[in-house]
């Protein structure tokens, strides 16, 4: 297996713990530092400009943050998380950059898909830069992720998942 | 149901309010007519437009405008919409430019609204009378660094249309040396609900919260209860205006005696105590919590939030809550982080963080719970059955009110956490334009 398909199936798996709402395993893929950011879009007068702001984010989480997220679904009272969502991740275009002996970069395109109960599904698509730490053989830990959401306006549903 | 029959469903005292008032599409356009087009809006804060030339996209109700300054310094709100054949302006968010060129015919607007250049004017035109094709423009007026603008044309200015949430707004937003400014554009998101439901909730709904956001709460967001927990239940006081204007003031149990402005880092704490009149002191004394809604769609945060994850400290946060309706069951939202100009990056950084964790667009803490509540009031209001359903507004009508009392804040005010006083403001009001037919704007 190369690197990158290594990585592929380290996503593959990662988003499917997501999916299948299995929170204690996709929080054990990241790493204690995990830094979750999803900037704000922006659409800027001039092409050349950045499309997006980090100075008030849509997200900005950490491992403990999103702990608290995902401890509190299992509470009666987790009203936005119960009934259970519809969740799937679609994950392509992986390219790989090493950052250091044993980090990657590793940016990647989603789609996500996502409703609950009787709502209309809505679909998100994004790019991620994402670190990773490891090395094949030892496995890896995802150590940061960067959004980049492809809507300016997202509804409230897009904005539901994890990306 | 025409629009007279669902006005004369209300309650003379608002306290049942009917259901089409968030369903049906007649009571939107009216609502777009009636007030969006009488009531000072807010547009935009002034940080967004710091220098000459800048400028950001914006709505005022369903009409879109471009807040700018100009080279002169002021700041104008005026219609996005080209004189000449209504094409849309401007289309960028935000940015900085001295003239607004119409791609359809080169119609050039300079950035305080006036028509500069039409090509081909003097042959094909002939005595064109430029000034009447200058954009159209809002009267403008500036409170506390809020932008805020009106399509009326006279009429009350801004201060007397603010009344006395104006006092509110001064506690939180007057006190620090060198004003506040946004941390950031502003997140905007829709919601599958009607724009009042966000109002009414942010204007003073205390009853929600401990039901609401239980899990939060329960997580120590706020904060842990002192060992045993044998403390107080949290307090509050709900105001309002005769302008619909609402506020709740929100207080920890009395034990705690914390003194005003929690959450800041020591020295800004002082400078905002310093700066606030003895009157706000007393009304902010152990509060953790002020919000409300400015009518029609601004509302407001402040508050000091404990806990989201990492270490646990209190950190306060200022967020404008702007709801803009696009049709009766979607809304959208824009929240504007606020940060002291005074406070050190590193500070700044903390209090976006527990602004987006909590009450950001994507905060599953605490707003999505929110966010969730108002689809789900909205989407009951699309059956047949919603045109005869009069909604429950009624709670804390038979409460006394205090005599006398003592409360030093400004307005109509009640220590009833658990109330619908400010909703039935808010809906007082909103009833008065509606039957307000006069044309106008
Ligand atoms: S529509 Fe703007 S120039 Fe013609
Ligand atoms: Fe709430």
């Amino acid at each position: 297996m190369t690197l990158t398909e290594a990585i592929g199936q380290f996503l593959y798996e990662e988003s499917a713990a997501l999916d299948e709402a299995r929170y204690s395993d996709w929080l054990a893929l990241l790493a204690d530092d995990f830094r979750y950011e999803v900037p704000q879009p922006i659409t800027p007068q001039s092409p050349d400009e950045e499309q997006y702001s980090s100075r008030m984010p849509i997200s900005r989480e950490s491992k403990g943050s999103l702990r608290m997220r995902f401890d509190r679904v299992s509470s009666e009272y987790a009203w936005s998380d119960r009934p259970r969502h519809f969740l799937r991740h679609f994950v392509s275009n992986i390219r790989v950059r090493p950052l250091g002996p044993d980090e990657w970069e590793v940016r990647s395109n989603v789609l996500v898909a996502r409703s609950r109960s009787s709502e209309e599904s809505t679909l998100a698509t994004a790019g991620r830069v994402d670190v990773l730490r490891g090395d094949p053989e030892r496995g890896f830990l995802l150590a940061a992720r960067t959004v980049h959401l492809d809507v300016e306006v997202p509804s409230a549903g897009q904005l539901i998942p994890v990306y | 149901m025409t629009l007279t029959e669902i006005f004369d469903r209300f309650a003379p005292d608002c306290s049942s309010v009917p259901q089409s008032v968030f369903g049906d599409a007649a009571v939107l356009d009216a609502e777009l007519t009636r007030i969006f087009t009488k009531t000072w809006l807010f547009v935009a804060h002034e940080s967004e437009v710091a220098e000459a030339g800048d400028y950001v996209t914006r709505r005022m109700g369903r009409d879109q405008v471009i807040v700018a300054r100009g080279e002169d310094g002021q700041v104008r709100v005026m219609r996005n919409a080209c004189t000449h054949r209504g094409t849309l302006l401007c289309k960028a968010t935000l940015g900085n430019t001295s003239h607004f060129m119409c791609p359809y015919h080169a119609w050039t607007f300079d950035n305080s609204g006036r028509l500069r250049g039409v090509p081909e004017a003097r042959p094909s035109y002939g005595g064109f009378d430029k000034p009447s094709r200058d954009l159209r423009r809002a009267r403008t007026e500036v409170y506390q660094g809020l932008v805020f603008a009106t399509w009326a044309e006279d009429g009350p200015s801004l201060a007397e249309s603010l009344g006395d949430i104006a006092w509110y707004l001064d506690a939180l937003l007057g006190t620090a040396t060198g004003g506040w400014e946004v941390a950031g554009p502003p997140q905007r998101y829709t919601i599958k609900a009607n724009w009042k439901l966000s109002c009414e909730n942010f204007g003073g709904d205390g009853y929600h919260l401990p039901y609401t956001h239980r899990v939060p709460i329960e997580s120590g967001l706020f904060g842990e209860d002192e060992e045993g927990g044998e403390v107080g239940k949290p307090t509050g006081r709900v105001v309002w205006t005769p302008q619909g204007h609402t506020a709740r003031v929100g207080y920890l149990p009395p034990e705690y005696a914390e003194p005003p402005y929690p959450g800041y880092p020591e020295n800004l704490r002082d400078d905002l105590a310093a700066n606030a009149g003895p009157e706000t002191l007393s009304v902010l004394a152990n509060s953790d919590v002020v919000h409300g809604n400015v009518f029609p769609n601004l509302s407001f945060i402040q508050t000091a939030i404990t806990y989201t994850g990492d270490e646990a400290e209190p950190v306060s946060f200022t967020v404008l809550r702007l709801a803009q309706p696009v049709t009766p069951d979607t809304t959208e939202l824009y929240n504007f982080a606020l940060v002291p100009r005074g406070a050190d990056e590193e500070w700044k950084q903390k209090s976006v963080v527990a602004c987006v964790r909590t009450h950001g667009a994507a905060a599953v803490l605490f707003e999505g719970d929110d966010v969730d509540n108002f689809t789900c009031v909205s989407v009951t209001a699309d059956g047949a059955l919603a045109h005869d359903t009069d909604l429950d507004y009624s709670l804390g009508t038979n409460l006394p009110r205090p005599e006398p009392d003592d409360w030093a804040g400004p307005g109509e005010s009640v220590p009833h956490d658990h109330s619908e006083y400010t909703h039935r403001a808010f809906y007082g009001t909103w009833l008065r334009y509606m039957k307000d037919t006069k044309e106008g704007a």
